[in-house]
Order: structure tokens, then C-alpha cells, then sequence
């Protein structure tokens, strides 16, 4: 009866998260809708695609280079660490806004089911969507591996147990950070302030962990463990791994032993994981109910205002497109999910470009094979300047939720005497002005790299910024055409919004395409005149969407919704 | 200043919302528009505001079509919906000076009336904390405040009275009375079929999309017979609740 209730409530929480059976009615309701059915069917295509074209070779290659240096055992080793730390950026903001931002605990806390259940059933959802990472990551690799290797039943066997379990301990690190985290800083006036603190807290944790695991596999680390020594013994960084990430340790050691030594550290996989799994369920039944509780107690100041005070507050006239701008900015900032998914987006590419040569710092054979390539690559410098900004001014899925994430309030926007053309606009200039903060850092990061000068930084921001607005223009469009708009939980507006998926393949598409011509034609075409070819794309792609945008703009703000 | 004409609302899926309806809503008149739960009551008012289109027909606001010119049309309408469509992160103070800003409310009018309205409405104390701070029914304070702070000449209220307290429903009933007085419109929907009956200059009873009344109580009495409104407005919905039989809740 009870295992019955459990699954009926997880099943509801699934279906209320993901929207399966709005989806299911508004296919069913309106033909016209079908489109989602394409769409779902190019970016399942595209996934293929990209898997076959661009992963499966990356993935082949990873293996066949350590494979050469007899290393091929930091193959399996990298996957389920790699798996284990997107897994936990990606899941964190899930986790947050599934647990506190929900709008169906106000019915859950109501009805008569125990806190564990409603707890389970929460962290059943993110553990899904958790898998998507270790479906794309991990399970590929562990195929690879066992086919590579010729392996025997038990590997498979112990593959799958592995795969299967493999979220469990990050979602049982975000649970230690966030519920203690969470109650104490519980005041509801505090709950978007602690969304961004634990976010900024997580992703500079986790940037730590990238830096020091790369670190450590590079050059070894300050303690005398260095390249050689891996080198000459893969075990020594597997052996490391039992500091950095246990799961990984246990799991590489499962695969990688015979049969019976194999069960044994299986055995320590599923302790551990049994272990991750009660202290998740115990922390989270002594915070998530009362914490939950106090989040509800709003806090307010109640104070009236004088009217010199109020005369300042509202004495402010704006012109209709710096109120509508206005309106975009206070939005984006004041819904963590939206602010942090935005601008983690855009900077951390740029971040990472700048903590690369940090990576090799003191591993002199590798700061020199690097130098080397940076100065063959210093001619395209405009060129990679401009594709790094695009990718930092375009992929942050803000333009591709532009109106998604607006949800229930495009209702107001409807109502309200404003012209289509205001609100995209509005809408565009915003987009733009966090996408120059993209491509600002990338342009200085790719300066710290390459070393340019002022003058081709100048070219690189500003032709980086014709293309990001043309590829920003395209995703408004898309985005005007089918927005995501019912939805509870905004983290579902940005996060799992088909149109960002969408925009972020063409986004890639775009860079990875262009980098390739540039690649190839290198000796025939100037750097310069790749440049200008980029430019020029830009520039059409912008006139030509000007007047689609503002009529899908116009259609969506007349369409019944 | 409200004419619809001809006026028909099919949503996908071939649902029709609203069925050729006909209707004018002078100056100076309140009117009150009635109707059970999904008669097409919420559609038609979304049409009078220009949230969305109608298959058929037309809408003017102050003689603009609305669908020819819905900046201008809109500009005339102060619009409460059934739920407070308001920006919940914003204070209550930067909601409203967020829509006379969009209404470009001169700067020397605006704390005159926003502190009237506050102080009308017992929310002055409210307004420099965050709407997700506040209350159903202080939701539904804001929003009204907001669609009465640029003086609009017409008044779309979709069941304004729901989650107010007796006394700011008193002092909107009043408001509603001044305004029409004063040569301006209120069109309103609710299920207060006393309210309806206290205030309203005229009524409009929709069912299944239809316009089935549109007149005075007094012509509707004359056309059904003596009773309550309530009692009227069930013979004209045809609804068969006395014939309902409701023993079954208490049997096991």
C-alpha cells in the first residue's frame, strides 16, 4: 500500500516537473502543435548526430591516445569523474528549486504523507534529469571500454550497477551544501540572496575541483606526484582519486579487477552509495520540512511611507522603452534561477579560457607545447577572438527563453498599451547587454592567451557583437514561435526549455562550422577575410530576422495562450 | 465606449467561447456581466482588452478598433484580471510606478493619487515590501490600485470583489459608482448576484458562449417573472440545481 502511494506521488511529481501531460494534451488538442514533435525529433537528431560526428571521434581518440601511453584505465577514471562533477552543477539549481521553489509543496505539506516520501519523490526527479549526464558522459565510455577491452559478463554486469548509482553521490553532496545552507539563511527575504550564494558557492566549487583534478592529472600537484610518475603508473592517479572523488575510485577499481576482487569493491561502491543514500534521506528529513516551514513565514517590513518619500520613489518618469528595459533588467535579476543560469552561461566559458594556462602552470614541457600552439594560432587571431565571444554572447539560452520566461506575466504584457516592437526591443537590448559582458571577458581572456593588441580586441568586441546579435535575433525568434510558458518552477523556463537545447546546437553549429572553414581554407583565405566573411553573415543574418522577429513578436502577444 | 460586434471566440480545437455577441456599453454606466463557471466570461473580457484576438468580429474602445490599433485601444482601459497579474519579485511601490510609467502618468499626478489609493485601500503599509510578501486579497489591492492609477476611462474588472474585505469591497463599489458618474464606463464580471443587482446600470447573462440577457434587473423581472436575481439569473442559465439530489456525500 505504501510502496503503491510512493510510486503514485513520484510519478505526479515527475509528471507535474516535466509537464508530460500538458505536452500530451496540447499535442493532442492542437494539431498545429506537432511542430514540438519535429522539433523533438531534430534535436534527438541532432544529438545523434553530434554523437557520431563529434563525440564518438573525441571519445575514440581520448582512448586511443592513453591507450598508447598505456593509460587506457584514466579513460574510465575520467568518465565517472567527469560525470560525477556535471552532474552535480547540472542537478544543483534543479534540486534547489525542486525542493523550495515548487509550487506543489502548498498541496504536498497539506495532504497526509510522510516527510520521507514526499523527500524521495523529490530527489527521484532530479536524479532523472541527473542521469541525462551520465547517459551522455559515462555510459558511452563504459560501452567503449568493455567493447575495446573484449570484456566479460562480469564487467557489463558491474557497468550497469555502476551507471545506475552513478548520481547518487553528487545528489548527496548538493543535499549536505544546500539543506544546512538553506536554514541558515532562512528568511524568506533572504531566499533569492541564499539561491545565489549557494549557486555562485557551487560553481566556484566546482571550477576548484575541474582546476585541481586537471591540475593534479597534468602535472601532478605540489606533492611530488607528477606526469612521470602517472606516466610510468596509471594507479597513482587512480589511487589520487580516492581523495578527489571516492565513487570514482571504487568504481574504476570494480571494472578494472577480476571477477571476485571486482564483487569485493563493488561491494565498497554500494556501501558507499548506501551510506551517501541514508545521509541524504536523514539530512533531508531533519532540514527540508522546517526549513520548508520558515521559508513560508514571510517576513515584511510593513512600513508606510511618507509622501517625500513616496514622492521620490515615484516622482521618476521613464520613457516607455526604458520602463520596458527596466522591467527585462529587475526580471532577469530578481528570479535567481534566471540571473544565475544567464549569467553563469555567458562567463564561464570565458573563466575557463582563463584558468587554462593556470592548468599548466609549472609543468614546463606542457606550458611549451602550449606556447608553441598558441603562437602557430596567433594569426587567426581575430577570427577565434570573434567565435569565443560568439559562444560567450550567444549560448547562455537567455535569448532562446527571452519569452519563455516571462511564463504567466506575458498575460500582463498583452494587456498593457505597448507595440510588439517596444517589447522586442526591450526584450533584445537586455539580451545584448548581458552578451557584451560574455564577450568583454572572452575577448580579455583570448588577449591573456594570445596576447593581441588593443586595436584587434576593439575588432574582435564589436564584430563578436554583430554576430552574437544575429544568432541572439534567431533564438528570440524561435523562442516568439513556441515559448515555454506554462510552467510552475522557473528553473524549468531556461533549464529544460527545448528552445535553448535548439539554440545551443545552432550555436555550436555556427562556431564549430566556421571553425572548421577557418581551419581548412587557413592557407588560401586571409584571417582577415574570414573575419570580414563572419561579419558579413552577421550583418545579413540581423537585417534579414528584423521583420520576422517583430512579427512573431506581434503573433505571440495576439495568440490565445 | 465598449462595442462589440459580432463578436466570436473559437479556440483550438473548434471550442467556441463566445458566439457572435453584440453589445454597447455606454459612458457613464456600470455594467455587470454574469455567467456560470466557463459561459465565456473571462474570454470576452480578455477580447475587450486586447490579451486576445476574436475569430470574428469586432472591438472598439473608445471608438478604436482594437485590433487595428491595440496601443491606442488599450491606453484607455484599466484592466483587473480574475488572478493579480502582477510581477511578484518587484516591491508594491515598483509595480505601480512601473504602469504609469508605461501609461506615462505625469510625475506631479502620481503621488497625489497612488497615496489615495493607498490609503482608500489600507495598503500603504504594504507597499515598500515584495508582492510574493502579500496576500490574495492584497494581490488583488495592488492590481486595482495599478489599473486605477492612470485614470482610465474604462474599467474591465474580472470578478474584482473576490478576496477583498468587506470594506475595500464597499470602497470599490463606491469607486465604481463615482466613476461611471463622472462620464466613464465599468464593465465587471462577478457571481455576486447582489452586488450585480445593487450597482449595475445594466447586466449581460452569457451561457455557452451566447448572450442570452442583456437590460436592467427590472427588464429581466419583467421577461422572467418576480424573484431574486439569483433565482432569475438560474431560469436563464437553465440551471437544474433544484431537481439535485445531494444525500449521496452523507452515505457511505
Amino acid at each position: 500500500m505504501r510502496l503503491k502511494r510512493w510510486i503514485s506521488l513520484t510519478w505526479t511529481i515527475i509528471n507535474a516537473n516535466y509537464g508530460l501531460s500538458n505536452l500530451k494534451t496540447s499535442l493532442k488538442k492542437d494539431k498545429k502543435n506537432i511542430l514540438i514533435l519535429a522539433l523533438m525529433i531534430y534535436a534527438f537528431g541532432a544529438i545523434g548526430f553530434s554523437f557520431v560526428f563529434f563525440y564518438k571521434p573525441l571519445l575514440i581518440s581520448s582512448y586511443q591516445q592513453l591507450a598508447t601511453l598505456g593509460m587506457e584505465k584514466l579513460f574510465l577514471a575520467n568518465a565517472f569523474l567527469n560525470a560525477g562533477i556535471i552532474g552535480f552543477i547540472v542537478g544543483l539549481f534543479l534540486l534547489i528549486s525542486t525542493l523550495f521553489f515548487s509550487k506543489d509543496m502548498r498541496v504536498l505539506i497539506t495532504l497526509p504523507i510522510r516527510a520521507s516520501e514526499v523527500i524521495t519523490a523529490k530527489l527521484t526527479v532530479v536524479i532523472l534529469f541527473q542521469m541525462i549526464v551520465s547517459l551522455a558522459i559515462l555510459l558511452p565510455s563504459l560501452v567503449y571500454y568493455g567493447i575495446q577491452k573484449n570484456a566479460g559478463v562480469s564487467y557489463w554486469l558491474y557497468s550497469m550497477l555502476l551507471f545506475l548509482l552513478s548520481q547518487i553521490f553528487p545528489m548527496l553532496l548538493q543535499t549536505i551544501i544546500i539543506l544546512p545552507l538553506s536554514r541558515i539563511v532562512k528568511f524568506s527575504r533572504m531566499k533569492d540572496f541564499m539561491l545565489y550564494i549557494l549557486g555562485i558557492g557551487a560553481l566556484a566549487m566546482s571550477l576548484i575541483v575541474v582546476f585541481l583534478v586537471n591540475k593534479s592529472a597534468i602535472n601532478g600537484g605540489n606533492n611530488g606526484f607528477n606526469l612521470v610518475n602517472i606516466f610510468a603508473n596509471p594507479d597513482v592517479f587512480i589511487n589520487k582519486l580516492a581523495s578527489i572523488y571516492p565513487p570514482a575510485f571504487f568504481a574504476v577499481k570494480t571494472l578494472l579487477s577480476n571477477t571476485f576482487s571486482g564483487l569485493a569493491w563493488l561491494a565498497g561502491y554500494l556501501g558507499l552509495h548506501a551510506i551517501a543514500f541514508v545521509t541524504t534521506i536523514w539530512f533531508a528529513k531533519k532540514y527540508y520540512y522546517d526549513t520548508y516551514n520558515s521559508l513560508q513565514q514571510f517576513y515584511a517590513g510593513r512600513r508606510k511611507l511618507s509622501t517625500e518619500e513616496m514622492s521620490g520613489q515615484l516622482n521618476v518618469e521613464k520613457s516607455l522603452f526604458a520602463t520596458l528595459h527596466a522591467r527585462e533588467w529587475k526580471y532577469f535579476l530578481k528570479v535567481p534561477a534566471f540571473a544565475f543560469n544567464g549569467l553563469s552561461g555567458t562567463f564561464i566559458l570565458p573563466i575557463m579560457v582563463i584558468m587554462f594556462p593556470f592548468i599548466f602552470k609549472g609543468n614546463q614541457e606542457a606550458s611549451g607545447n602550449i606556447e608553441n600552439f598558441f603562437q602557430a594560432i596567433k594569426d587567426l587571431y581575430v577570427p577565434i577572438g570573434i567565435l569565443g565571444g560568439v559562444l560567450a554572447g550567444s549560448m547562455s539560452g537567455l535569448a532562446a527563453s527571452a519569452f519563455s520566461r516571462e511564463g504567466k506575466l506575458l498575460q500582463e504584457l498583452k494587456a498593457l498599451p505597448v507595440s510588439p516592437g517596444d517589447v522586442l526591443k526591450a526584450k533584445f537590448v537586455n539580451i545584448m547587454e548581458i552578451s557584451f559582458m560574455g564577450i568583454l571577458l572572452m575577448t580579455a581572456a583570448i588577449h591573456l592567451l594570445l596576447g593581441g593588441s588593443l586595436l584587434l580586441d576593439i575588432i574582435v568586441v564589436l564584430l563578436s557583437g554583430v554576430v552574437s546579435a544575429f544568432l541572439n535575433l534567431l533564438q528570440l525568434v524561435i523562442d516568439a514561435t513556441r515559448p515555454l510558458l506554462n510552467w510552475d518552477n522557473p528553473q524549468r523556463a531556461i533549464k529544460q526549455n527545448f528552445n535553448v537545447a535548439i539554440a545551443i546546437f545552432i550555436v555550436i553549429g555556427f562556431v564549430g562550422g566556421f571553425g572548421y572553414l577557418s581551419f581548412k581554407l587557413v592557407d588560401v583565405v586571409s584571417p582577415f577575410a574570414i573575419a570580414m566573411v563572419l561579419a558579413l553573415c552577421g550583418i545579413v543574418g540581423i537585417i534579414s530576422l528584423i521583420k520576422p522577429a517583430l512579427r512573431m513578436t506581434s503573433d505571440l502577444l495576439k495568440r490565445d495562450l | 465606449m465598449i462595442t462589440l460586434k459580432n463578436v466570436t471566440k473559437i479556440y483550438t480545437g473548434g471550442i467556441k467561447a463566445a458566439d457572435g455577441l453584440s453589445l454597447e456599453v455606454k459612458e457613464g454606466e456600470i455594467f455587470g456581466f454574469l455567467g456560470p463557471n466557463g459561459a465565456g466570461k473571462s474570454t470576452t473580457i480578455k477580447m475587450i482588452t486586447g490579451v486576445i484576438e476574436p475569430t470574428e468580429g469586432t472591438v472598439e474602445i473608445c471608438g478604436i478598433n482594437m485590433a487595428k490599433d491595440p496601443v491606442k485601444a488599450k491606453s484607455f482601459i484599466g484592466y483587473v484580471a480574475d488572478e493579480p497579474l502582477v510581477m511578484e519579485k518587484l516591491k508594491g511601490i515598483e509595480y505601480l510606478n512601473f504602469i504609469m510609467n508605461v501609461f506615462q502618468v505625469p510625475k506631479e499626478l502620481r503621488t497625489q493619487r497612488i497615496e489615495r489609493l493607498l490609503e482608500d485601500f489600507k495598503l500603504s503599509h504594504a507597499i515598500m515590501d515584495p508582492i510574493n510578501t502579500y496576500s490574495h486579497g492584497m494581490k488583488q489591492k495592488l492590481s486595482l490600485i495599478a489599473a486605477l492609477s492612470h485614470n482610465p476611462k474604462v474599467w474591465v474588472l474580472d470578478e474584482p470583489i473576490v478576496g477583498l474585505d468587506p470594506e475595500s469591497a464597499f470602497i470599490l463599489k463606491k469607486m465604481m459608482r463615482n466613476h461611471a458618474n463622472s462620464g466613464n464606463t465599468v464593465f465587471f464580471s462577478t457571481h455576486v448576484m447582489e452586488i450585480a443587482e445593487k450597482i449595475c446600470d445594466r447586466i449581460g447573462i452569457i451561457q455557452k458562449g451566447k448572450l442570452e440577457f442583456v437590460g436592467t434587473v427590472e427588464e429581466l423581472r419583467k421577461l422572467k417573472g418576480s424573484g431574486t436575481l439569483e433565482e432569475l439569473f438560474l431560469e436563464v442559465t437553465k440551471s437544474e440545481i433544484e431537481k439535485m439530489d445531494f444525500s449521496y456525500l452523507d452515505n457511505n
